[in-house]
């Protein structure tokens, strides 16, 4: 038994020496249960992984008077304990998954060829307190998902009352044994996505699953890209909308997130709160938002490729300014950028590993300090700083982390092929992001969908937040079965108020 | 009854962008200097803009009669040349077509390069940049058809939205008076005007070795004539505009008239436009080479099952080699040998495998007949 290629072979072959195994450690418990005078049973389990409430509890009920003296088998066991999903097996695999996964081990004494198993595991030491830290609205439910997969698909069944909303669980994780739930809601997801989802899945050769973000790049289309192909949230809002779209919503046990897929590039730019805004406004967010990536993939390589190479196409007014304030830096545009460029990376990176109250200090000392005391010592220029700490701003505007990271990757090669072949350098940066995006897929569907391969009708919910009287349809390009998502209220002419107005 | 897996295959609008990418080429750029005296219209060239697009449009009309009429499995460049021409005649064929795809990726590649030394880096060396290139274009083409569409895509989006609303600055300067006296040339100028001109549509011909990929291939007619009348527009909308901004005089001596005028551009954080449509320009000539390249690939992977991707590789270094060994005047030469070639294809094979397809057997129809 338990011959997975991650560890060394146990080779236990007798339930005698799996208890030996065990016994090794401290927490393995052993006890005689004495129900009534007829029989005994002996019962194993990990007191670290048992809740002791339950365990209590099912020691009361089996003293039951009323009902102890009947109990003579492990199937009348079985019967009269108040827990929902014990079994009896002598399979030595499930029963060593078994116990470390939290379930109590009974045998009946000097008998040992079946075995009962209750669930009584303990779920000490998660955490409950749901806030969305890292996906943060202002306006909008605030709930996020914990580290327990229980409740994770407790918290969309709530909002998802339908039966079509199917939960399917799947093990993966030789060593971990990590449950993993796959939901999509059936009739509305396509299958064929349904079913490659749950067919790579299940291919995964993998020992210790602990972040569903882990399984993202175990089941991605390709290994070799910073963009995330499948959108990872926290957000519960965020994973309903997206299986009420048509996709396929999966999480790990011991995570609090959901990777939703096929995902395209345009669902990294969106926002719910795009949806609990007036569309006028959320188109206009989400405006910003792409402008801003586009300034931040852009800015700091044009300011290299223009001072390196093409002053000339700066206005002399500006190039005016440019000159005064690089005038005593002695370097060349690009080390000046890459350096700046690295300092945001690396205040970015302490901060995230620091705690907030310390970041704080962290982030006055190096953005503020930092900042002026290097114009002061001529070792880069204003301009530089204004230049560089924008980008740095912007690329944080994407509502997933994942998608800014890759963001602020690409801009390093960009920047030195600004250095090198200036505004030609970028170009071939340009086509190189342009091609690369347009080859990627996400679970066999194109990345840049409804741009390329372009597909009108599902423009109106990307660039802007179209109005709900257009989004009744769910996007064509998930292919779904059921295209209607609502119906829209029949268009009434609304008359204007200078054709209505006068005397009744 | 479906031939290809979507996922190798595009929709019919996708058309549209093939075409066009193949029809506007590096000649926007200075085609205005062809039709200068002793030869050419002036003034009048876009009567042969107007006349080079009908006639394109009426060639690729029998393009599609050609393709229709063959049965739908072997509707390609290269089985139509073994239909109708042997096995021995039709691989020569074949053959040709596959070097003058290849000739042509590497004209413009050249030409390319040539702009970019001009306007951008006098004194770069540029054999680094031709490697650079090659190996975007490796990468454009070994994604297949799909990445190839894609960058077609995108390089036809980037011409309008990056040099079509630049046009807007250029209008106060601009003097109609410059286009009169109108009609004021002879018959020969005309002709040689529009034969000079219709060499920027040659490369109409990739239809052919585009059609299979295409579902629905016979709805993508639409898309191809309206890629021939967007394309037509563009060259007439530069036409006048380079013939308003400049005088004659001056178009004489400008070789490059449309990054000229739109040098002039002032925004108030940049000015010299020019340099970013050239660096912008990249992303339309990688599109224009890859179908070439793709074409050749594929068409000697349907003769002799030569496996693309090597294929590509052997394409890409032959380019690399005849760019680092050529001469300073083999540009013009090349040019113009491409151009008469694909004179004789486009104007003389066309119509022949036309009227060929008309006489012989309708494939197309019997197939279709077969089906339903």
């Amino acid at each position: 038994m338990s011959t997975s290629p991650s560890m060394p072979n146990d080779s236990i072959s007798t339930f005698d020496q799996f208890i030996d195994l065990c016994s090794r450690s401290n927490d393995f418990v052993t006890a005689n249960l004495n129900i009534n005078s007829s029989c005994t049973f002996i019962a194993h389990y990990l007191k670290t992984l048992v809740d002791q409430s339950h365990l209590e509890q099912l020691i009361h009920s089996l003293q039951n008077p009323h009902d102890a003296h009947e109990i003579k088998s492990l199937d009348q066991l079985k019967q009269y304990n108040p827990f929902e999903g014990s079994f009896v097996t002598n399979d030595l695999d499930k029963i060593e998954s078994s116990v470390f996964g939290g379930f109590l081990l009974i045998q009946e004494e000097h008998k040992s060829d079946a075995f009962l198993l209750i669930p009584i595991t303990g779920k000490q030491g998660l955490r409950t307190d749901n806030d969305t830290d890292v996906e943060f609205s202002v306006v909008g439910p605030k709930i996020g998902f914990i580290e327990d997969i229980d409740t994770n698909v407790h918290l969309v069944r709530m909002q998802l009352r339908t039966p079509r909303l199917i939960v399917r669980e799947l093990t993966v994780g030789t060593i971990s044994k990590t449950k993993v739930v796959m939901m999509y809601l059936d009739g509305i997801a396509n299958p064929d996505n349904v079913s490659m989802m749950e067919a790579r899945i299940r291919e995964i050769e993998f020992d210790i699953i602990l972040d569903t973000t882990q399984l993202d790049e175990l089941i991605t289309d390709n290994h070799n890209t910073p963009f995330p192909l499948f959108t990872t949230s926290e957000r519960r809002d965020r994973v309903v909308f997206a299986l009420i779209s048509g996709q396929i919503a999966v999480s790990t046990d011991g995570s609090p997130y959901f990777i939703t897929g096929p995902s395209t590039l345009f669902d990294f730019f969106l926002s719910p709160e795009d949806y609990y805004l007036p569309w006028v406004l959320g188109s206009f967010f989400r405006v910003i938002r792409i402008t801003g990536v586009v300034f931040s993939l852009f800015a700091s390589a044009l300011y290299v490729a223009l001072l390196t190479h093409h002053y000339e196409v700066i206005p002399k007014e500006l190039l005016g300014r440019l000159i005064y304030s690089r005038q005593n830096v002695p370097f060349p545009p690009v080390l000046e950028a890459l350096v700046l460029e690295a300092t945001v990376e690396f205040l970015r990176e302490a901060g995230a590993r620091l705690p907030s109250r310390i970041g704080q200090t962290l982030g006055i000392v190096g953005g503020v300090i930092l900042g002026q005391a290097a114009v002061d010592a001529a070792l880069t220029s204003n301009i530089l700083i204004i230049v560089v700490s924008l980008s740095a701003l912007t690329s944080f505007v994407t509502p997933i982390y994942k998608m800014s990271n890759a963001i602020r990757f690409i801009r390093f090669p960009m920047i030195i092929l600004a250095a090198m072949w200036g505004l030609f350098g970028i170009a071939v940066g340009l086509s190189f992001l342009l091609l690369h995006l347009s080859r990627l897929e996400s679970l066999g569907s194109p990345y840049t969908v409804p741009f390329f391969p372009l597909r009108a009708k599902d423009l109106n919910d990307r660039f802007i937040r179209a109005p709900f009287s257009l989004t009744s349809n769910r996007p064509g390009y998930l292919r779904p079965p059921f295209l209607k998502r609502y119906e829209t209220p029949k268009k009434q002419r609304k008359k204007s108020k200078i054709d209505e107005e006068g005397y009744v | 009854m479906k031939l290809m897996n979507d996922k190798y295959s595009v929709s019919p609008g996708n058309v549209f962008y093939l075409m066009y990418i193949s029809l506007v080429g590096i000649g926007i750029m200075n085609f205005q200097q062809k039709m200068i005296l002793p030869n050419g219209s002036e003034n009048d060239g876009w009567i042969s803009i107007i006349i080079a697009a009908l006639l394109i449009l009426l060639l690729t009309k029998m393009m599609y009669v050609v393709l229709a009429r063959q049965d739908i499995k072997k509707a390609s460049l290269v089985h139509i040349n073994l239909r109708y021409f042997g096995r021995f005649f039709g691989l020569m064929i074949n053959w040709i077509f596959i070097l003058y795809f290849i000739l042509g990726g590497f004209v413009w590649f050249q030409t390319y390069i040539q702009v970019i030394q001009l306007w951008l880096f006098p004194n770069v060396n540029v054999w680094p940049l031709s490697l650079l290139i090659i190996s975007l274009i490796y990468y454009a083409v070994s994604g297949g058809f799909q990445s190839i569409t894609a960058i077609c895509f995108w390089g036809t989006l980037l011409l309008y939205t990056f040099i079509l609303p630049q046009l807007y600055y250029i209008t106060p300067y601009i003097r109609p008076s410059n286009l009169l006296p109108m009609f004021n040339h002879n018959l020969s100028q005309y002709f040689f005007t529009t034969r000079e001109f219709s060499h920027e549509f040659i490369s109409c011909i990739i239809l052919l070795a585009v059609y299979p990929f295409v579902q629905n291939p016979k709805k993508s007619q639409k898309w191809a004539f309206i890629a021939i009348g967007a394309s037509a527009l563009i060259y007439l909308i530069y036409f006048f505009m380079s013939y308003m901004y400049f005088s004659l005089g001056e178009l004489k001596i400008t070789l490059w008239p449309t990054l000229s005028f739109i040098a002039m551009i002032e925004l108030p954080v940049l000015q010299r436009m020019e340099y970013f449509i050239v660096a912008v320009f990249l992303l339309k000539i990688l599109a224009a080479i890859s179908i070439g390249i793709w074409a050749s690939c594929h068409s000697a992977k349907l003769m002799h099952s030569i496996r693309p991707s090597r294929f590509l590789l052997v394409i890409l270094l032959i380019f690399f080699v005849c760019f680092i060994f050529r001469e300073p005047s083999s540009t013009a030469i090349l040019q113009d040998f491409y151009s008469h070639t694909g004179e004789i294809l486009v104007y003389l094979y066309v119509p022949l495998i036309f009227i060929i397809s008309l006489i012989g057997k309708n494939s197309g129809k019997t197939e279709a007949k077969g089906n339903t």
